[in-house]
């Protein structure tokens, strides 16, 4: 059995034009008539993702450096939860911690992240407070952090390319997107799904190819049987390796994870 | 290879076949389809010229028939079962993961289908002297945690064992397809493979809501995988999502149904359609059948099992 040329990434213009020609199997087109064919790069299109051994991921995995935000017992939680290639989502009521999390993170692993806020959330005199209280050098961090203001999905979306050609200067370990829920919720319902997956599946290939950790924030809702639960129903569940419910009684904050590789746990902190 | 090339048979010169390409019988079957007159005329071959090259891509191109029973002795002869070690759920599938068939597993979310999948590796590579192949579609494989779950093994076998479980990562649905057919090379050229498994293919195929195109690319996997199941008897296992909506408003609140992604087209493709939840009382899990070609849905349908550091047991 041959692989048929309408399985490769072309456009359908280019499809039908070669099977016009009796070009229906991959076998059939040599190099020299995908370039006739104006076919860029063709070489690539058949080329399938390289396989590695568990033992060999096994040791890229073992050179992760864990992130740190800095309060002990959340810690624990992260340390096992945040690591490279994963997204992990974050999610709770107003009030829950969120943002003073991703900042206490974003200060943690200092000069290399790259933080997205959609929703004027970041505060600079916060990150400046927590970065006084950890770090010796508050100015060279400051200048190292990257902060990119994306709006709605449009600007979120360039934001990524922007990012593809800008990780092959710069290493990051860590990409924070605080609120992913504020421009998905301005798309249309029915559009939300492909529009999160194809995010992050970009995202994905860039954390994969650069080696960091994805972190999001995302809202919680009411589902109509009363329950509630993260925005963005399951399919957006599905899609994050890891999810984290954050719960604040009095001072007292909470992170229980919900979805996880690892046995799921629950922790109390506080922010200082 | 369809298209007609002076390299399928020593009649069809390069001239004949210039001449055949300019009168648009580009394919072996536009040669098989058009009359043999006109074949003559435009070839300048002999009817029996033509009629040998006809039977010939006739019988190099088409599907022979087999006899039934031939048929049943090399199923027999070929036929592996891939025990899931997880006691339950082989008795559910009648000893294990036959090879030959492609099994779906669907799940809500968190339901626990990587942590399956992480098991049933653990298993197979602790028992069988075969390699697993694992397409990683969001990246949820962890070894660091695969070696966690080996943690009861000496550092010998533990190190032999990762080394069995084969990992790709595929981001996109070209890339799945690319690497399916990679595999089949491989398999070709004596490559030994019994289990394949696909976590989460909704990974590469909710990304577009273009559902004509989606289908396209779901018969592509569809096909290849079946041609390698059967032809190099190999067990599928394919995860899948359910994703649970609810119907009407607040005030109009009716049940909620659920629906298995992947669309109706894909439903028809895997032999056997398992299902896993989480129970809310007792902390376990219960895998049930949804369908299936091969097993006798009457005698067992369902089976608990219960989710551990080192596996569902």
């Amino acid at each position: 059995m041959n692989q048929p040329i309408s399985s490769l990434n072309l456009p359908d213009s280019i499809i039908g034009k070669l099977a016009n020609l009796g070009f229906n199997y991959c076998n059939d087109l040599g190099e020299n008539v995908a370039q006739r064919a104006n076919i860029p790069d063709y070489g690539s299109l058949k080329r399938a993702p390289k396989r590695c051994t568990a033992l060999e991921l096994c040791e890229s995995e073992s050179n992760w450096k864990p992130v740190t935000s800095f309060i002990p017992q959340l810690d624990c939680l992260l340390s096992k939860e945040i690591a490279s290639g994963v997204v992990t989502e974050l999610c709770g009521l107003p009030g829950t911690g969120r943002t003073q999390i991703c900042l206490h993170l974003a200060v943690g692993v200092a000069g290399e992240t790259v933080f997205i806020h959609t929703n004027n959330n970041l505060s600079v005199e916060r990150l400046k407070e927590i970065a006084e209280k950890f770090v010796p050098d508050v100015g060279a961090l400051m200048q190292k952090l990257l902060c990119i203001e994306a709006t709605n999905f449009t600007e979120l979306r360039a934001t990524v390319q922007f990012l593809k050609t800008w990780l092959s200067n710069n290493q990051i370990r860590l990409l924070i997107v605080d609120s992913i829920a504020w421009p998905l919720k301005q798309q249309p319902l029915m559009e939300r799904p492909h529009l999160i997956y194809r995010l992050f599946q970009e995202l994905r290939i860039l954390a994969n190819l650069h080696n960091f950790a994805i972190v999001v924030t995302n809202d919680l809702t009411t589902r109509n049987t009363g329950a509630t639960s993260s925005s963005f129903g399951d399919s957006f569940y599905h899609i994050v390796n890891n999810r984290i419910l954050l719960s604040r009684v009095n001072n007292r904050f909470c992170a229980k994870t919900l979805k996880s590789a690892n046995k799921n746990s629950e922790v109390f902190f506080k922010f200082e | 290879m369809s298209r007609l090339g002076p390299e399928i048979h020593p009649l069809l010169t390069e001239d004949v076949v210039k001449a055949l390409h300019g009168r648009k019988v580009w394919t072996v079957g536009d040669f098989v389809k058009v009359d043999t007159q006109q074949i003559i005329k435009i070839a300048r071959l002999n009817f029996r010229e033509v009629r040998a090259v006809k039977n010939y891509l006739l019988k190099k191109f088409s599907a022979t028939p087999v006899n039934g029973f031939d048929f049943y002795k090399n199923v027999l002869k070929n036929t592996a079962i891939i025990p899931t070690g997880i006691k339950g759920v082989d008795q559910l599938l009648n000893g294990g993961l036959f090879t030959g068939n492609i099994y779906e597993l669907c799940g809500p979310p968190a339901s626990g289908k990587t942590h399956f999948v992480l098991t049933l590796i653990k298993n197979v590579i602790l028992n069988m002297d075969q390699n697993v192949h694992i397409f990683d579609t969001k990246n949820d494989f962890s070894a660091v945690k695969m070696k966690q779950m080996l943690k009861n093994c000496d550092e010998d076998r533990r190190t032999k064992s990762l080394g069995k479980i084969i990992v790709n990562r595929c981001y996109t649905r070209y890339d799945l397809i690319n690497s399916l057919y990679e595999i089949k090379n491989d398999l070709e050229n004596n490559m030994k493979l019994r289990l394949i498994i696909v976590d989460s293919l909704p990974g590469v195929i909710l990304n577009s809501n273009d559902h004509l195109t989606n289908n396209l690319y779901l018969n592509h996997i569809a096909n290849i995988m079946r041609y390698i199941a059967t032809e190099h008897h190999v067990a599928f296992l394919v995860t899948n999502l359910i994703t649970t909506w609810t119907d009407g408003g607040f005030k109009t609140q009716q049940e909620t149904s659920e629906t298995i992604t992947c669309g109706k087209y894909w439903s028809s493709v895997p032999n056997t359609r398992l299902r896993i939840e989480k129970m809310e009382n007792s902390g376990g899990c219960k895998l049930s059948v949804l369908r299936s070609d091969t097993l006798n849905q009457k005698v067992n349908s369902c089976a608990d099992i219960v989710p551990t550091e080192d596996g569902f047991l």
